[in-house]
């Protein structure tokens, strides 16, 4: 040991004036400068979204991406390079082997400076980032919700697994510069295995173990593990693939060459194959992916904390609007239900009050856990449990855009079918692989029977693309036909047509139809043909369900009050179960009740001032409402554009309101005050009631009655959409706007 | 084909500090780069290791730093393999292989002080070693801007800074000057008059070795050719041609001619000839200014470097 520190301190004399140290502090203090300059340059962009966070924990994490992206693997490079390179240029190596030095205090010592270099450049970069922080302080509006203390553990782990993160790529530069004598090869190999991993990334067939990858898991999941391990799965396999690459490094330049390393006698091969054996091994077990395993019952359990914990929450199926599967009471902040049946996976929604939800998915022997904060201006839900790589991988939007949707889209190739259905075909196939490469940051992979759903539905979107290109061909070339080749046909194939629960999904309902009504000629609009397809189907839950998703579109689309009667009378005895046949019904009150000329159920509130009001008082004059809350992001940005129409429209017969769903008055109040006088700011007095009523199930909404007391509009446009202002204009008997 | 071995000296084993018995050493299989090579270099001696330019004289410094790991257990140092002495054997080797190796971005004193940092030396030392080799005024500066002979200078400052029993040095006064030359074969020999340092010193020259060694071992294509004493060297060259620089050699060419027949006249005042060996230049030399011959001087001209140059070309 004596010898190592020896060795070490004299490394420390050897590298006096070559700054290698002072080029960790400049490339470690890059990313928190561009961090800075860029937060002066949106000033003010920065939303509160109202969920509590560290500020200087998300400083830092600002800066990640592009320290262990690039920054940092660079320096990598080139200090392991110039470290390495003063023995090789002035015959250090054979200088240092004829002293009274050990060989692996020389290796090691060496490896140490420059890990310390790592580490300085790290340093640099958590102290910058709380210094630019601290300074930006004076000169940025600061969000309300962040917060300040000094986070010991969580900055501990964050420095602690960049480190981990960045020692492969370390030992491997290091091992590759002490072997070759010449300084362009470590550094052609390392920037070739930067640029390489732009490509690996882009074609998403990065390999776990890449030096590379370790660094970027770390900077894409600075959290950590959301299991709560100290270090995720990818930082291990980076400790043992650390561990492997020196001991191979350290023997071949103690042997001088591989074959005398490892092949020079049955010692020396006995140790490499143990160690293989071990470490690989480890390697193995630590990458290979994992699943959850399953419960032993079907189970939600949550825990719920902050203001207003409601008393219940709901389970509701997503499909029928308003079917409540569950009352969930709320106990000590706590609550659990448990499923008696066997499920298909299916997506349910947890309701916890009128604005906020979250969807689940659960299907037999699930255990799913819900964590919900309420905060004063926000809100969050987690979602763990036995679906949290399948929860995670939703969240990603893996599908995204292909080149080939473009074309159809902008009409482009539209002459070249065999192009375009080769195109098409290779995005599906490759959209097939990519969904089985997800994985969440503790190397778990959604199971089996959600990735065969989600690649029935990633097929169905390429097949609705398909379609549309058919459709579009037979109208701009009626005498061309469009050959479906062996490969649509096998896309085609894959996806069954009485999957229930794959209804949850708007994208397979249109298929389903779309297959439904491929062969009927008829001169009918779609809604028809559908329903009569439907009609004929086999009676069951799958028929149900078309049939009521079908109906209730029908139904909202009609225009009258007869129209709809005679929807009901044609379809409506064609469910089996009468749940269906009752939501139906029920959803067609509702439509009716909201419709144009239906007398809008009278509500009260309360003024600033403490003043009663009741919809009642406003007959004879428009009434124009603004549903909104002081925690709704979307609301506040909406309001804008309906107070600046307040301002405009001041001299009509017509009165602008803002309603607040407010549960904490003091909130609403405080801001309503600062609101403009032209819209008469209220807090409804019994929002559930309001609620129901109305229809609210999703804020801002935006309501327009006339001076009788009757709907003109139940659901108007958002005010930002010109079509707001011109079904105003149109209703108090403007003229159009020029 | 012939190897000339003189007769071992009457030495004991513990007073070699370094043997080889029998040292081989290959790259690949085809090319034998050392072939039972036996050396045994004496306590306190000055050891020339001769050799042209890739006869193996750098690999064998290589293997007995153990810069390159041995093939046999055949290195014997301080009475000991070597192989179980590494790397602590360093506490009483300093060693220069190959071109000078320091750090050229470094002062002359912080490259001794890295070296003291190594071996745990008290950094007084250095002042000490810098004044030995004649750096002190140049300490402060970068080993960069040094001259090829300061280089050398200070590679072996690094090397004596432990005052080390054994200084291994392959070609210290390799690309110096005549100046350069002598005084690093000055400082040598005062190490090891002075300090008594055992000294094994690989070169190329003849002159050099000759100059300065007390033993000298001879290689050419990786086997040891001669093992011996600088006077057992005198007295394997033979005949032994010189030329005398005298007054009036026209007259004394005849009288001379007598008992050296191959005596010619070589210019106006010089004469070439040939005695039995140099052992014979001072009774030569005797008679000629006996005999009232007026002599400038005895030069040697090639007896030695013609029997290096037939020793080394042997296959």
């Amino acid at each position: 040991m004596q010898n190592f520190t020896t060795a070490l301190a004299a490394e420390h004399i050897k590298k006096r004036g070559t700054g290698i140290y002072l080029w960790s502090v400049i490339l470690g203090a890059v990313s928190p400068l561009i961090w800075i300059a860029v937060m002066f340059a949106q000033e003010g962009e920065n939303k509160d979204a109202g969920i509590p966070y560290n500020y200087y924990i998300k400083f830092i994490e600002s800066c990640l991406d592009p320290f262990a992206g690039f920054f940092f693997p660079l320096l990598i490079i080139i200090t392991v390079s110039r470290i390495t390179q003063l023995d090789h240029k002035n015959g250090g190596w054979q200088l240092m082997e004829t002293q009274p030095i050990k060989k692996t205090s020389i290796y090691f010592s060496k490896f140490l400076v420059v890990l310390f270099s790592n580490l300085i450049a790290i340093g640099t970069l958590v102290g910058l980032s709380y210094l630019g922080g601290y300074i930006a302080t004076f000169f940025l509006e600061v969000p309300k919700s962040a917060t300040f203390e000094f986070a010991y553990a969580e900055l501990f782990w964050l420095v602690a697994r960049l480190f981990l993160a960045s020692l492969f790529f370390t030992a491997f530069q290091y091992i590759l510069s002490v072997l070759l004598p010449s300084f362009i090869w470590s550094i052609l190999i390392g920037f070739f295995l930067l640029l390489a991993f732009i490509f690996l990334k882009a074609f998403n067939v990065t390999p776990d173990w890449y030096p590379l990858e370790l660094l970027s898991k770390m900077a894409s999941y600075p959290k950590g593990s959301q299991l709560g391990y100290w270090v995720t799965y990818s930082e291990t396999a980076s400790f043992l693939l650390t561990i492997f690459t020196l001991y191979i490094g350290f023997e071949w330049y103690k042997h001088k060459s591989i074959k005398q390393a490892f092949a020079g006698n049955a010692k020396r091969f006995g140790a490499l194959a143990g160690v293989t054996v071990i470490v690989i091994g480890l390697l193995v077990y630590t990458l290979w992916p994992n699943t959850t395993k399953p419960h032993n019952r079907t189970v939600v359990t949550g825990t719920i904390n902050g203001e207003h914990v409601p008393q219940n929450i709901y389970l509701m199926n997503t499909f029928l609007n308003n079917d409540t599967l569950a009352v969930i009471p709320v106990k000590d902040n706590a609550f659990k239900y448990v499923f008696d049946k066997k499920l298909p996976l299916i997506k349910y929604v947890l309701v916890f009050n009128e604005m906020l939800n979250a969807p689940i998915l659960v299907s037999a022997n699930d255990s799913v856990d819900v964590e919900v904060n309420f905060y004063k201006k926000g809100q969050d839900v987690k979602v763990r449990g036995t679906r949290l790589p399948e929860e995670e991988f939703n969240s990603k939007e893996n599908f995204s855009g292909s080149a080939v949707s473009y074309y159809i889209q902008e009409n482009i190739f539209m002459d070249n079918p065999e192009f375009i259905t080769k195109r098409l075909v290779s995005d599906w196939k490759s959209a097939m692989s990519e969904s089985t490469s997800f994985k969440t940051i503790d190397n778990y992979v959604p199971k089996k029977d959600f990735l065969d759903k989600s690649k029935i539905m990633g097929t169905i979107e390429y097949l609705n693309l398909w379609n549309t290109f058919v459709k579009k061909r037979a109208l701009m070339y009626p005498g061309e036909k469009t050959v479906e080749t062996e490969d649509i046909k096998e896309m085609k194939k894959s996806v069954p047509l009485d999957d229930e629960g794959l209804l949850a999904n708007q994208a397979y309902f249109d298929y389903v139809k779309s297959q439904l009504i491929a062969l009927d000629k008829r001169d009918l609009d779609e809604n028809s043909k559908t329903l009569a397809a439907i009609a004929k189907l086999k009676p069951g839950s799958f028929k149900d369900k078309m049939l009521f998703y079908q109906l209730n579109n029908s139904l909202k689309d009609a225009s009258t009050t007869a129209d709809r009667t005679t929807l009901l009378a044609d379809y409506s005895n064609g469910f089996t179960d009468k749940k269906y046949y009752n939501n139906t019904i029920a959803n067609n009150k509702t439509i009716e009740s909201l419709g144009k000329g239906m007398p809008a159920p009278l509500f009260s509130a309360t003024g600033i001032d403490g003043k009663q009001y009741n919809l009642a008082d406003f007959k004879g004059k428009y009434v124009i409402i603004d549903v909104w809350a002081t925690w709704c992001g979307p609301c506040r940005q909406q309001s804008p554009y309906f107070d600046k129409l307040a301002d405009k429209y001041q001299k009509e017969n017509i009165k602008f309101m803002a309603i607040s769903v407010d549960k904490n008055i003091a909130d609403w109040a405080m801001e309503a005050k600062a609101k403009t006088k032209k819209v008469l700011q209220l807090h409804i007095n019994n929002d559930e009631l309001f609620g129901k009523q109305y229809n609210a199930g999703t804020i801002p909404r935006f309501i327009l009655i006339d001076p009788n007391g009757n709907f003109v509009n139940a659901q108007l446009p958002q005010p930002e959409d010109k079509i707001f202002e011109k079904v105003l204009r149109e209703t108090l008997g403007l003229a159009e706007e020029k | 084909m012939f190897v000339i071995l003189a007769n071992k000296p009457k030495q004991t084993m513990s007073e070699y500090i370094i043997q080889t018995h029998g040292l081989n050493f290959n790259y690949s299989k085809q090319r034998k780069v050392l072939d039972d090579v036996s050396l045994n270099i004496p306590k306190g001696s000055i050891y020339g290791f001769l050799g042209p330019n890739g006869a193996g004289k750098s690999t064998t410094m290589r293997l007995l730093t153990g810069i390159l790991p041995e093939q046999e257990n055949s290195i014997q140092i301080f009475g000991k393999p070597l192989a179980g002495q590494l790397p602590q054997v360093f506490d009483n080797i300093g060693s220069l292989v190959e071109s000078p190796a320091l750090y050229l971005h470094l002062s002359g004193t912080d490259n001794l002080k890295y070296i003291a940092k190594l071996r745990n030396l008290p950094e007084t030392k250095i002042a000490e070693v810098l004044s030995l080799v004649g750096l002190t005024r140049d300490a402060k500066r970068k080993a960069r801007q040094y001259s090829l002979g300061m280089k050398q200078r200070l590679a072996i400052a690094m090397a004596l800074l432990s005052e080390p029993q054994l200084l291994l040095l392959d070609e210290p006064v390799n690309g110096l000057d005549p100046n350069g030359m002598r005084d690093i074969r000055q400082l040598l020999v005062k190490l090891n008059k002075e300090k008594g340092i055992t000294i094994f010193v690989s070169s190329h020259l003849l002159a050099e070795i000759e100059r300065m060694c007390t033993h000298v071992g001879i290689i050419s294509n990786g086997k040891l050719r001669f093992e011996g004493t600088i006077e057992e060297l005198g007295q394997q060259s033979g005949t032994c041609k010189i030329m005398v620089s005298l007054k009036d050699a026209e007259a004394w060419l005849p009288k001379l001619a007598i008992d050296h027949p191959t005596a010619i006249q070589e210019s106006q005042s010089q004469l070439v000839l040939e005695l039995p060996g140099r052992e014979a230049i001072p009774a030569f030399a005797k008679a000629l200014v006996n005999s009232g011959a007026e002599v400038y001087e005895i030069k040697i001209l090639n007896g030695l470097e013609e029997w290096f140059m037939a020793l080394v070309n042997q296959q």
